[in-house]
């Protein structure tokens, strides 16, 4: 199972929510932000490596943390040398060994999110309430629904409740409420489930988890 | 065989329909799902065509989810199974991605040039924008309003200075971190020299 989490606008908290759900759905999160990458870095061989051929997808997923994570390059020379259109083979490859891949994809809609969402079997649009980000959301959603890949839900971040969305996307609509414990895990490489494990926010991921699970599960 | 089994809500005055597609065959198919409601929904399917209906690609021995949303009151049947037919080798998805933009930053000899133009193309449109918010009495707003090709164009040019002010913020972000990387960067010369 391959899930986009795909938002269009960039500080919506993709990031974060794909961080979130690989370790509720025990999946490997594979950040495909080629030019910004911001999940933890850690050692060995990164996408940028992969996307130029200069390592297998599999040797590149780095298992020590909390959250199987296939981290990317943060050098704009690494960007430059990537074949963003490999993107697709590579997820398919990971999602082959490892059964489950989440991808947290840049933000805009250019080849390398294209990519993702041809792989994915679903996806996953994040998005504020602020308008900029709600109309880069439907045009996420837009390319979703051309390259097949199935609309899960709509996460409304820093939001106490999903006002219209639900309407507006005709989707399932999940509000997470900003909250401090999920920014201080993700810069630590944590998840919200090791430091908050009773906090609403998990909840809300759970429930997001379990969305995903009943709206992609084959016969 | 496809079959479709649907599940109608009413919420806030809108009625969502959603649908579940079961391919019990191996091979994939492409199932056309028709709204059966009045006004059929548009919320969406946006790629309804004129007779609104959704078509879906289901996997081979898969269940897909799909749906849309009408102002209707929920009726049964909410939506019909057309037909189904085989997928076709439409310009497939490697087309839709080869038509996106390409991701990669430039090379470095054009990159300046590329930060350059970046740069005059933002504030052409901050200037724009300016002149509009500059406009304090109504003829002066009409005019304004005229210039720029109406409220709409406005509206997206407004829009579009707040993705420029986005990007602007992190090139300055970029800038000041690669700066004070320059600047922990010096080497203590004269200790360098000594060693020599």
């Amino acid at each position: 199972m391959i899930l986009a989490v795909i938002g269009g606008k960039g500080g919506v908290g993709k990031s974060t929510v794909a961080f979130e759900l690989a370790a509720a759905l025990d999946a490997v999160c594979v950040d495909a932000d080629l030019g910004m990458a911001d999940l933890p870095a850690r050692r060995g061989p990164d996408l940028h490596d992969v996307l130029a051929g200069r390592a297998t997808p599999i040797e590149a997923v780095d298992e020590s943390g909390p959250v199987d994570l296939l981290p990317c390059g943060r050098t704009l020379a690494g960007a430059r040398g990537c074949e963003p259109t490999a993107l697709s083979e590579v997820l398919e490859r990971v999602a082959a060994e490892y059964d489950r891949a989440v991808v947290d994809c840049p933000a805009g809609l250019g080849r390398d999110s294209g990519a993702a969402l041809a792989a994915a079997d679903a996806c996953l649009v994040v998005t504020t309430r602020e308008r900029a980000a709600l109309s880069d959301a439907l045009r996420a959603r837009e390319l979703a629904r051309t390259l097949d890949a199935g609309l899960v839900a709509v996460v409304v971040n820093f939001a106490s409740d999903p006002g219209d969305v639900r309407e507006r996307f005709g989707a399932p609509a999940v509000a997470l409420p900003e909250s401090v414990a999920i920014a201080r895990a993700a810069r630590h490489g944590l998840t919200l489930g090791e430091i908050a494990p009773d906090g609403a926010v998990t909840a809300r991921i759970d429930e997001l988890a379990t969305l995903v699970q009943r709206s992609v599960s084959s016969v | 065989m496809v079959t479709l089994t649907t599940r109608t809500r009413r919420e806030r005055g809108v009625t969502l329909v959603a649908c579940r597609l079961r391919n019990d065959a191996p091979e994939p198919r492409v199932a056309r799902v028709a709204s059966q409601m009045e006004p059929p929904g548009t919320a969406p399917p946006r790629h309804a065509g004129e007779d609104a209906t959704l078509r879906v690609t289901v996997p081979g021995n898969a269940v897909v989810g799909t749906g849309f949303a009408t102002p209707a009151e929920p009726s049964e049947p909410s939506a019909r199974l057309i037909e189904t037919e085989r997928p076709t080798e439409e310009p497939g998805d490697a087309a839709v991605v080869a038509g996106l933009s390409d991701p990669r930053p430039p090379s470095t000899e054009d990159g300046s040039l590329a930060l350059e133009a970046r740069f005059a193309d933002s504030e052409a449109r901050i200037e724009r924008l300016a002149a509009v918010a500059a406009a304090t009495t109504v003829p002066a707003a009409t005019r304004a309003l005229d210039d720029e090709g109406g409220l709409a164009a406005v509206e997206a040019l407004n829009e579009q200075v707040a993705k420029d002010r986005e990007r602007l913020l992190a090139v300055a972000d970029r800038a000041l971190t690669l700066a004070g990387r320059a600047e922990a960067a010096e080497p203590p010369m004269d200790a360098l020299e000594r060693l020599s």
